[in-house]
């Protein structure tokens, strides 16, 4: 199978007719007499090239699908059935609208390179057209087409085989948000419609930790109780001082305009601070002042701040005493009086070491000035917002650096209050979210696993001990029972490039393989061919979101509802997951349920039953929300934007109102009342211990490990603006702006002789990839970067040619579950192997004799 | 597999000669090493060495050719434009379409260039024409590198490049080598030969084209030498970049010689601020145009002291 | 005979004229660009909107956003220069071409090329001082950005301007652009204009018709 079509080009695949018009102007332009420098008579735009301008073309709002914690509109300009270019909101298509509405309260919602590149998606060569079915050794590629009914019946033989034989937890659910983020056609890793297909058939191993945010959201939830603990992105419009801590708006969005509302923060005089390994561009758009930390340090270097501000009672007394638990012993639960509370940790009362700034800057290499400098900042400007993202997380006792990062923000009063920030996760305003069938069966499970660890599962099984795959406690005799894994389903999920340690899960592949043809079942189910679809057994082509009727909504940030129309009709042999499921269900015995809306001609016939789940779903909206426009008005505009009275601020009501906070105290917990009450973590599905108060715990490989006598780098994996993580790796458009490459300081460079585009080697005792260096004083030395979801291409000795870190990734999660993504000690020399982008770079070369195509 | 792409290495193959390559390969490559280390020059001057090129075209990917260090400072310095043609000799190879898409005939069609007296024959590229055309060896003595003094994949500012200290120092007022979205600095290349015709500067009326006439005849078919036969000399044209004998030959017959650069359609609406070198006689009080002047050309173009 | 004559004279004529260095049009008005250096985040979405407004395959990159950086750890800085066509005021381009098929429209001033028209003989490519341009080998010809003329017309910004997700990118009359009195989101309260930027080719040389709020290490002079 070929990835990557040297002459892909959307005008050629697109708009072929217009050639031949071309060719029959051609006798009419040839006609004129055309002078040397005279212009033809009328000089006129597309004089000649039939041209059809956008009031010419069928228009139809829509958004983009992928979950990269934004959502944007589309608008479709179509010809038939054919999307000839895509635009986004100019302000014409909300209610009151007209063109160039973009108001503070009511912006528009302006896609980003990503989205605007979905019609080289759409009709990119790398389409799954048809059923395939793998004929040669898994991860060979080797392919051919079959029908669905084939498909679907071999699948389905295999799975009440498997279930069968190796029981209820042998299929794993590998759901993630690749296909879909929609309201109806929801790819997703906990409650989504694989894992409700999968429950219902009754067997079903789930995969608890996500991978982008474990970390955080564990701090979020034990901390706030909640992950809803994100302002609305105009919010930060009000700050006077932004800490962006490991945070990079300008390649994540991040919510419909935070970017922006950024920008008019720093109209009004706010200032911006950047702690982070790398100078980004958001440092720069926001003129921060860049603080260079070595990656996995942070939670010691907000330790050092909290003990600045405690040790000059800077911190917000008040509201510590009104609203949290623990953060000194006055603010301790009667019942663990005498336990040690944060600030006991913080002054070394406990421990005999005062976690002072002078002890951080040995740890995380920030002068101890420079954390004094930003300690007594943030604590004096009001309102401030230190938003600690989700990047430093992904880490070895990534969740302690969230948490510690939510003690300083509590102890200096900056939550619930506008132009503050109690952020962790972030999510911010609530959305109705769900228009498929959500009951009991909306997340049954029969195990349920740390999500990087099912390879670790297969290669052990049966000598694993529960804490080593984080299993899930259950209440019934399945506690603690490890599962068999013989299958996994990837829906809209290309987890196989994209978890840690990918020569591991390379292996377990390998391993299931030698347990018989028949033993196992790889699915993969999306539009494009991927990475980890190459290892599948069946590929089963979904149809994109601009083929199926749904309703798109911004999870993260951003208060609006993207009507989602079905733009054209499915390529080729396309079908939404809804339909795959629904039919599978159906050849399993329990259609009717699945998809109670639905007949069995739901396969053929599916949008009837889906607009009646979307109307459903509005009239939802409309009680819930208190909307008032009809289902058809939506439908007619394309976009609903909700004007909120004020910005919404987390936890508003709490401060203001007293409302409690939906933790077990019903305060904000520093100390936190279910981690000091549990007795056995190893019974729990963290595995490990977790203090009941946030510490700086040493990471098992960092700058300040031994390891870095053989591995001096430490590599850190963000992730890239021209990709969400992997999908439109395949882009031309993308890649032909932003490279794969390794960044790195150049006096180190210097060191190793290397040069920028110099292709390097990137290993560790894990793996080994190749990449070209990029060279820069933006990077801090010893640190180097390279942006997670590059489409692995492995070569015989396991090297892989793209340049994806997961390569030297450890498949070690943290105990609260968090992804070691950005915790890799690694080493790097100048290669003579070849790197392989992986699309055809030379299309873009400047000197067309190195363009093979002409 | 996976495959991605045809990534093989015919590119570089059809331009070579593939065994003189082998026999350089390793020799120069080590050979390279060891000169850097020592004199810089004497570095960058053996990686412009055309058998260098051209093993390190015979063992290199696209990846790496777009990063070679011939393609930067200071190696660009000395590449020969044989060794810039090992990869590039496109440039001098292709042709404008005869037809454009819509159906105009290039050869219905007629370029400036082709108006004037100094060229005959259709359209070529521009490449073509500055470097290889009878003309262009007449009066010019262009080389790759007197445009092209580096250029970043990137596309991205020169200061930036890498070693970049290198690629400011050798332009006059600090210019960069290369402009935001251009290979070249127009104002250092272009301007020299395509600048506006600063014809107030030397008294006569804006129009050059129509004053000319009245100083033309068949006996005398080139009007500029009217003045600049004998009252104005300069030795602008004593520089490694043009053919200075080229040009006074050209010019006696044909004033096209001169309008083709001087006066004639002109790209841009600014003019070079060549160097005032002094002529016998050359009056004390310099006009207000020509005050800031430099005396001489830059020394990057300066030809070797005749001997008298 | 008369006719002869008349003919010859028509011929010398055409041909004197066609010797002639060109009289810029004047438009009625003049549009140009405003783009942000610092505030602009760097995201390429406009052109990503470009690529896909004008059908273009890798390669020919209509508008480029440059990324500078400069300085030394840990005293760096960065910032970008978004370019597409200037549509310059005395375009360089449009009198190299042979085949007539650039042109500037007198109405505001846009300079498009006709690519249906075009020889591929890339002199338009050669004269421009900012590399506006773009040469597509499949087809052999150039193609260049038109400010969308069919959304100008429509009464609407071109798809770049309407693309960028900071507000950082915008047209309108380049004279009141420059001297402050065209109300755009582009600039900010207190931010001035320059024409140049450091590494810009001389604005001199056409008289592009763009406008930047500079980074302080980008301003010239």
């Amino acid at each position: 199978m070929t990835f990557i079509k040297n002459d892909f080009s959307p005008r050629r695949a697109i708009n072929t007719n217009r050639r031949g018009l071309l060719k029959g102007m051609a006798a009419v332009a040839a006609g004129g007499s055309l002078a040397a420098t005279a212009p033809p008579r009328e000089a006129k735009a597309f004089a000649y090239e039939p041209y059809p301008t956008d009031d010419q073309l069928e228009t139809v709002v829509t958004s983009c699908a992928h979950n990269c914690g934004s959502r944007h509109a589309l608008i479709a300009h179509k010809k038939g059935d054919v999307i000839v270019r895509l635009s986004t909101d100019d302000g014409r298509y909300q209610e009151g609208g007209f063109f160039g509405k973009d108001t503070e309260e009511e912006p528009q919602v302006r896609a980003c390179l990503r989205g605007r590149s979905y019609r080289a998606r759409l009709y990119s060569p790398e389409r799954l057209l048809y059923p395939m079915k793998r004929v040669g050794r898994r991860g060979e590629s080797k392919f051919r087409r079959i029908s669905w009914d084939q498909a679907l019946t071999e699948i389905s033989q295999r799975m009440v085989y498997l279930k069968q034989k190796y029981g209820p937890m042998a299929l794993v659910d590998q759901s993630y948000a690749g296909a879909s983020y929609g309201v109806l056609h929801k790819s997703d890793q906990i409650e989504g419609l694989l894992g409700r297909f999968l429950g219902m058939f009754g067997c079903r191993t789930s995969s608890w930790s996500v991978p982008s945010y474990q970390g955080t959201t564990f701090s979020s939830r034990i901390t706030f109780g909640t992950i809803e603990d994100g302002n609305e992105d105009d919010a930060f419009a009000h700050s006077k001082l932004i800490i962006m801590w490991g945070w990079n708006p300008a390649y994540t969005f991040h919510g419909g305009n935070t970017f922006y509302y950024m920008r008019l923060a720093k109209q009004r005089g706010c200032k911006f601070v950047l702690v982070d390994p790398q100078y980004t561009d958001s440092a720069s758009t926001y003129d921060a002042w860049w603080i260079p930390i070595r990656p996995n340090t942070d939670a010691a270097m907000l330790a050092g701040m909290a003990h600045y501000i405690f040790a000059n009672n800077l911190q917000d007394q008040n509201f510590i005493n009104r609203f949290v638990q623990g953060m000194d012993p006055g603010t301790m639960p009667q019942w663990a009086f005498g336990q040690e509370s944060f600030r006991d940790y913080i002054m070394g009362v406990s421990d005999g070491q005062p976690k002072t700034p002078e002890w951080a800057a040995k740890i995380c290499g920030v002068k101890a000035e420079d954390i004094v400098k930003l300690a007594d900042m943030y604590a004096r400007t009001k309102p401030a917002a230190l938003k600690a993202s989700w990047s430093p997380g992904r880490n070895a006792y990534g969740e302690q650096y969230n948490r510690m990062a939510a003690a300083v923000q509590a102890m200096t009063g900056n939550i619930g209050v506008l132009g503050g920030c109690a952020e962790g996760v972030g999510k911010a305003w609530h959305a109705e979210a769900v228009a498929y069938p959500y009951d009991q069966f909306a997340n049954v499970w029969f195990a349920s696993i740390k999500s990087d660890r099912w390879a670790h599962c297969v290669l052990n099984y049966p000598n694993v001990r529960r804490e080593e795959i984080g299993l899930w406690p259950r209440q019934d005799q399945l506690d603690g029972v490890i599962p068999n894994i013989r299958g996994i389903f990837w829906q809209g999920s290309d987890w196989l490039n994209q978890l840690t340690n990918i020569n591991k899960e390379i292996a377990a592949i390998r391993h299931l393989d030698a347990q018989g043809e028949s033993e196992s079942l790889l699915v993969c189910m999306d539009s494009t061919i991927t990475p980890t679809g190459i290892w599948a057994d069946y590929l089963l082509p979904i149809a994109t979101h601009f083929e199926r009727h749904d309703v798109a909504l911004p999870w993260y940030k951003g208060h609006y509802y993207i009507h989602r129309p079905k733009v054209i009709e499915p390529l080729g042999e396309s079908k939404t997951d809804f339909q795959v499921f629904t039919e599978l269900a159906w050849r399993l015995g329990f259609g009717q349920q699945y998809n109670p809306r639905a007949s069995r001609d739901y396969f053929n016939n599916p949008d009837a039953v889906d607009e009646a789940y979307l109307e459903a779903w509005w009239r939802n909206v409309q009680s819930h929300q208190h909307v008032t426009m009809s289902w058809a008005d939506f439908k007619k505009r394309g976009i609903y934007k909700f004007k909120l009275d004020r910005p919404h601020v987390a936890f508003r009501d709490q401060v203001e109102r007293g409302v409690p906070f939906q933790t077990p105290s019903g305060r904000i917990e520093i100390f936190s009342t279910v981690l000091a009450q549990t007795r056995d973590f190893s019974r729990t599905q963290y595995g490990y211990p977790i203090p009941a108060i946030p510490k700086w715990i040493e990471p098992w490989e960092s700058l300040n490990s031994p390891k870095t006598a053989q591995f001096p780098f430490h590599m850190v994996t963000p992730h890239p603006r021209w990709r969400t993580h992997s999908i439109f790796n395949n882009i031309p458009w993308l890649r032909e702006t932003f490279s794969q490459e390794l960044t790195m300081n150049a006096s180190d460079a210097k060191k190793l002789d290397i040069k920028t585009g110099d292709v390097v080697e990137v290993w560790n005792d894990r793996g080994k990839c190749i990449v070209p260096a990029y060279v820069t004083e933006r990077c801090m030395p010893g640190v180097v970067a390279l942006h997670e979801g590059a489409w692995m291409d492995v070569d015989a000795n396991g090297v892989d040619r793209s340049g994806n870190p997961d390569f030297l990734t450890l498949d070690e999660p943290s105990p609260a579950g968090a992804f070691a993504y950005n915790t890799i000690l690694c080493n790097v020399r100048k290669t003579t192997l070849d790197h392989r982008p992986g699309w055809d770079e030379l299309a873009t070369a400047r000197s067309h004799v190195f363009r093979r195509d002409l | 597999m996976i495959r991605f792409g045809r990534l093989d290495r015919s590119w570089a193959g059809a331009a070579l000669a593939l065994l003189l390559a082998m026999a350089a390969g390793a020799g120069a490559t080590r050979a390279i090493a060891q000169t850097a280390a020592g004199d810089p020059a004497a570095g960058a001057k053996a990686i412009a060495e055309l058998g260098a090129v051209l093993a390190r075209a015979a063992n290199s990917d696209y990846e790496r050719a777009k990063w070679d260090p011939i393609h930067f400072k200071p190696a660009i310095d000395h590449a020969r434009d044989e060794a810039c043609l090992v990869c590039h000799k496109e440039v001098l190879e292709t042709k404008p379409r005869p037809v454009s898409p819509a159906g105009v005939k290039a050869e219905q069609t007629e370029a400036w260039y082709q108006t004037l007296d100094t060229y005959a024959g259709a359209q070529e590229n521009f490449h073509w024409r500055h470097i290889a055309s009878p003309y262009a060896k007449q009066v010019m003595n262009l080389s790759c590198n007197f445009c092209h003094q580096g250029n970043d994949p990137r596309e991205e500012a020169p200061q930036d490049l890498i070693g970049k200290a290198a690629t400011t120092t050798a332009w006059p007022r600090n210019a960069p080598v290369f402009t935001l979205r251009k290979m070249v600095n127009p104002s250092e290349t272009c301007l020299r030969c395509h600048g506006a015709f600063p014809a107030e500067s030397m008294g006569l009326p804006p129009k050059w084209e129509e004053t000319r006439e009245g100083l033309e005849s068949p006996d005398t078919p080139n009007g500029c030498l009217t003045c600049h036969a004998e009252q104005f000399r300069t030795v602008r044209h004593h520089v490694t970049y043009l053919n200075a004998k080229g040009i006074e030959d050209a010019a006696k017959d044909s004033s096209d010689a001169c309008y083709g650069c001087h006066g004639g359609r002109s790209w841009y609406r600014i003019s070079y601020p060549y160097p005032r070198h002094p002529w016998p006689d050359m009056p004390a009080d310099l006009p207000d145009w020509a005050k800031d002047r430099p005396k001489t050309s830059d020394a990057r173009f300066a030809l070797p002291i005749p001997a008298k | 005979m008369a006719n002869q004559i008349d003919k010859a004279r028509i011929k010398e004529a055409a041909a004197k004229k066609k010797r002639e260095t060109y009289t810029p049009v004047v438009p009625e008005v003049q549009l140009g660009f405003i783009h942000h250096n610092v505030d602009c985040i760097g995201c390429r979405a406009c052109e990503i909107a470009c690529k896909d407004k004008n059908g273009l395959p890798p390669g020919p990159r209509f508008r480029r956003v440059q990324y500078i950086e400069g300085g030394t750890f840990p005293e760096v800085y960065a910032y970008k220069v978004n370019m597409s066509c200037n549509h310059c005021a005395e375009p360089a381009c449009l009198p190299a071409c042979p085949t007539g098929a650039i042109w500037k429209r007198p109405k505001d001033g846009i300079v498009d090329i006709d690519s249906t028209l075009c020889i591929g003989c890339r002199r338009c490519e050669a004269t421009c001082p900012f590399g506006a341009p773009q040469f597509i080998p499949e087809q052999n010809v150039v193609a260049k950005c038109n400010m969308c003329v069919d959304e100008i017309d429509a009464g609407r910004k071109p798809y770049c301007v309407m693309a960028c997700m900071m507000r950082v990118l915008d047209i309108g009359p380049i004279d009141k652009i420059a001297d402050g009195t065209y109300q755009t989101k582009a600039r900010g309260p207190n931010d001035q204009v320059v024409r140049q930027v450091r590494d810009m080719a001389d604005p001199e040389l056409t008289k592009p018709s763009i406008v930047f709020v500079a980074h302080s290490k980008g301003a010239v002079k």
